[in-house]
This record gives C-alpha cells, sequence and structure tokens, in this order.
C-alpha cells in the first residue's frame, strides 16, 4: 500500500485519484476546457497583434508583461463590469440564453477533435460525422440570438447569416466525404494515420481550397463578413449584445474558428505527423505540430482580413454554388478515380 | 467507459462556464436602467415602427438550389461512400460521379446573374 494511502483519509484519497484519472486531465487541462478557453483567448489576441503589424502598428503594448498578452484578460474583465442591457424590444429569455448556448455548441466541437493518438476526449468511430452535425448546428443559437435582439440591423443581419451559413455547408459537407472515402474512415483519428505518408493536401489540393474558403465563410470572417458588416450594419446580428452577450457571441465565433482551422490541420494537412526533434517525447511532440500546422491556418486567415475589402452577399452565394460545389464535386471524382486505379495494375 | 467520463466533465465545465460568465456580470455589472438605454439602436433616431416587409425575392433561386443541392450531397455523399466496402462498384461510383460534376459545371457556366432571372 503506498505511503500516501495511509496518511489520508480515504475521501480525499478518492478525490487525488479523480483529479489525476485521465478522464478528468482530458476534459479539463489538455485538450479540454482551459486550454480551449487560452486557444480562444491568444487568438483574439494574435488577431490583433497580426493585423497591427500588417498596418504598422504596434498593437497591444502596455498590459501584462510581454506584447500585451494580458489585454485580452483585460477586455474580459471590462465586458464582464457592464451593465448587460436588455432592449425593450427583446424576448428576454432567449436574449439571455441563446449567447450561452452558442459557447456550448461551439466548445462542444472540441470533443471530437484529437491533439494527438491519446489526446482526444471523446473517441468515437464516427467523430468526424459528430462534428459535422455540431457545425450545423452552431448557427443555430447565434441566428436565435439576432432574432431575440428585436431590431432592424440584427434581422438583416441574420437573413444573410442564415443565407450564407447554409449556402456554404454543402461544399464543407462534400470537402469533407473526399477526406472520408481517401482515409477509409468515419474517425479522425483514423483519417490522420491514413496521413503517414503523404497528407491529403497533395491529391485534394481542389478540396482543400474549397474547405479553406468554406471555412472563412462558416465563421464570417472578412471577406465574407457580410452578415456583420461594421461599417454598414454596425456589427449586424450583434448590435443589441453588451457585456456578458457580446463577449458570450465573440467566444463562440472565436471558439467556431479555432475547431475549424484544427480540423484542416488534421485533415488535410497531416496532423501530428512532423519531423521527430530528439529529445521530446511523441506525447508532447503530437500536440505541437498540430498546433504548429494550425497556427499557419490561422494566420492565413487572420491575414485575409488584412487585405481584402468585404464582398457583396450575392457574390458570397455566387461563389458558394458556382465555384465551390462544382470544386468539391470534381476533387470528389479526382479522390474515387484515385482510389480505383490500383486495382487495374 | 473512460472516454464517455471525460465528455461529460467536459460537458459540464462547458456548460458551468458561460453561467459563470454570467453571475459574475450579474455582480460586478452596474444596474442602473434607463429608457434611453433600452430602446433599440437605430443610430441615435428615434426608433421607428415595423413595416410588414416582403421576402427578399431576388434571393429564391438561392433557396431552390439549396435543396436541390442538399439532395445532390447526400447522393455523391452515399456513392462515394460505397467505395469503402466495395471497391468492385468503383467503374458506377466514377460514372454517376462524373455526371453530377459535370452537370454542376455546365449549370455554373450557363446560368449567370441567377438573382435577376426571377
Amino acid at each position: 500500500m503506498p505511503l500516501a494511502a495511509q496518511i489520508l483519509p480515504p475521501p480525499i484519497e478518492q478525490l487525488i485519484n479523480f483529479i489525476t484519472s485521465d478522464a478528468f486531465v482530458k476534459a479539463v487541462i489538455f485538450p479540454g476546457a482551459i486550454f480551449v478557453s487560452v486557444f480562444g483567448l491568444f487568438t483574439v489576441w494574435y488577431e490583433r497583434k497580426l493585423l497591427a503589424r500588417v498596418m504598422l502598428r504596434i498593437g497591444p503594448l502596455h498590459v501584462g508583461k510581454y506584447a500585451g498578452l494580458m489585454q485580452v484578460v483585460a477586455d474580459t474583465v471590462k465586458f464582464l463590469s457592464k451593465e448587460y442591457i436588455i432592449p425593450e424590444t427583446a424576448r428576454k429569455r432567449l436574449f439571455i440564453l441563446m449567447p450561452m448556448l452558442g459557447v456550448v455548441v461551439n466548445a462542444l466541437l472540441f470533443a471530437f477533435l484529437p491533439f494527438g493518438p491519446m489526446w482526444l476526449i471523446f473517441p468515437s468511430d464516427i467523430s468526424i460525422l459528430l462534428f459535422f452535425i455540431f457545425v450545423a448546428i452552431s448557427p443555430i443559437p447565434l441566428i436565435l440570438a439576432g432574432w431575440a435582439s428585436g431590431n432592424k440591423y440584427s434581422l438583416i443581419g441574420i437573413i444573410r447569416f442564415a443565407f450564407q451559413i447554409f449556402a456554404y455547408e454543402i461544399p464543407l459537407f462534400l470537402a469533407l466525404t473526399g477526406v472520408i472515402v481517401m482515409a477509409r474512415s468515419f474517425d479522425i483519428v483514423k483519417i490522420v494515420e491514413a496521413q503517414a505518408s503523404m497528407p491529403f493536401i497533395i491529391p485534394q489540393i481542389i478540396g482543400f481550397l474549397a474547405f479553406f474558403i468554406t471555412l472563412v465563410s462558416e465563421v464570417e470572417r472578412i471577406p465574407f463578413d457580410m452578415p456583420t458588416a461594421e461599417q454598414e450594419l454596425v456589427e449586424g446580428w450583434m448590435v443589441e449584445f453588451s457585456s456578458y452577450g457580446f463577449l458570450m457571441l465573440q467566444l463562440a465565433t472565436y471558439l467556431k474558428l479555432d475547431a475549424l482551422v484544427v480540423l484542416t490541420t488534421l485533415l488535410y494537412l497531416g496532423g501530428w505527423y512532423g519531423p521527430a526533434i530528439p529529445g521530446i517525447p511523441d506525447f508532447i511532440l503530437a500536440p505541437f505540430w498540430v498546433l504548429l500546422k494550425s497556427l499557419v491556418i490561422l494566420t492565413a486567415v487572420l491575414l485575409l482580413r488584412g487585405t481584402y475589402p468585404r464582398i457583396t452577399i450575392k457574390k458570397i452565394l455566387d461563389l458558394g454554388w458556382r465555384v465551390l460545389i462544382p470544386m468539391t464535386l470534381l476533387n470528389l471524382l479526382i479522390v474515387s478515380i484515385i482510389m480505383t486505379i490500383p486495382q487495374f495494375f | 467507459m473512460a472516454s464517455h467520463d471525460a465528455l461529460i466533465i467536459y460537458l459540464v465545465l462547458v456548460v458551468i462556464l458561460p453561467i459563470l460568465f454570467w453571475g459574475m456580470n450579474k455582480l460586478l455589472g452596474p444596474r442602473r436602467p434607463q429608457r434611453k438605454k433600452s430602446i433599440a439602436f437605430e443610430c441615435g433616431q428615434e426608433p421607428m415602427r415595423w413595416r410588414p416587409s416582403p421576402f427578399p425575392f431576388e434571393y429564391f433561386p438561392y433557396a431552390i438550389i439549396y435543396v436541390a443541392y442538399a439532395v445532390l450531397a447526400i447522393v455523391a455523399f452515399l456513392t462515394s461512400v460505397t467505395l469503402i466496402d466495395r471497391p468492385d462498384a468503383a467503374l458506377r461510383v466514377i460514372l454517376i460521379l462524373a455526371i453530377i460534376s459535370a452537370s454542376s459545371i455546365y449549370l455554373a457556366l450557363n446560368l449567370r446573374d441567377l438573382g435577376q432571372r426571377l
């Protein structure tokens, strides 16, 4: 019997066992709640710093010891200490509940994303389908939040949002199909393992491009940010949300961005496969490569905001069904041809 | 079983976190209601009454296209997933996918300015 067990009373010992258990560490620390919130906050800081560099500014500087890292935390505290104003025309319960639900649904996306062969909250044989289900329902709390504000700008924003999101879900689904067929599995871990010799971006470059554009549109970043167009729609569907509500909605959209960026890494860039670094064990190296590759994709998404103007809703819809859907169907055709060729030789 | 445990703990945390933020907002935030604050935002103007406005008919074709492509996407999905289990059906799968993609490309090239067609 270990020494600690003799000294500690059984309830405390059970508590320690629970805290050090695999399930608790995965759910709370990595890749669970703490990691997800830190990743979300880091994305906000990274975006502000990167855009500042693009515009030859310095960006956040004073709060925190290094490069204004604590600015985001300070902003969070500021949002929480403001008054939560509920407009007269709003549906009050939905107005309070929907921002919460948005965070819950978008944070649940991370439950299906592996950061290494063992760093996964919920292993499942159909994890990619579960992920897609949550991506598909994630706009619904946000749409309801916009509708519940009872504002004209929100309503215009939410109609645009619904058109845009639902138009881009089909290319997303078809691009995922290409990956599933090539990996012969619905499990994201097995999809990554199928890329051990060659990442899927090489045979499926068309699918990757379509997936990337869809990703930017799904998280309504510039150039696809018609629903929240700051200059004409005054933040669109988010216009009535202040303090806590605004914070939650922003957190929800950033979490979705992060989850989709990590998914791109896992599906197309070979996930945790990368050159081995001597002296670093595999269970640290795997998340390192996933996060490094995700950071590259994240930088690309954020740089679009620094370079492109907003495009009109008609062009967004046209691009969706006229360019992206044929692109993804073509990708699917190429994938099935590649899969069939070995049979004939 | 351990996998379910992790998911349940994560779900509980993810639900608690926004409620915690809401509680913190209740504690930290001031509560000074005013009529000016609670009227709907309309760029500083007095809010105008709602008028019943028609559905933006311009975008109606996109709704139809969405329905058509949603069905096609499921057909394409089911067809190509067949490849995993039945490699012998490959030629038929490729034929179906080729027809679908060729027709979608043909449509994309020919149906320009969709918004004004109706």
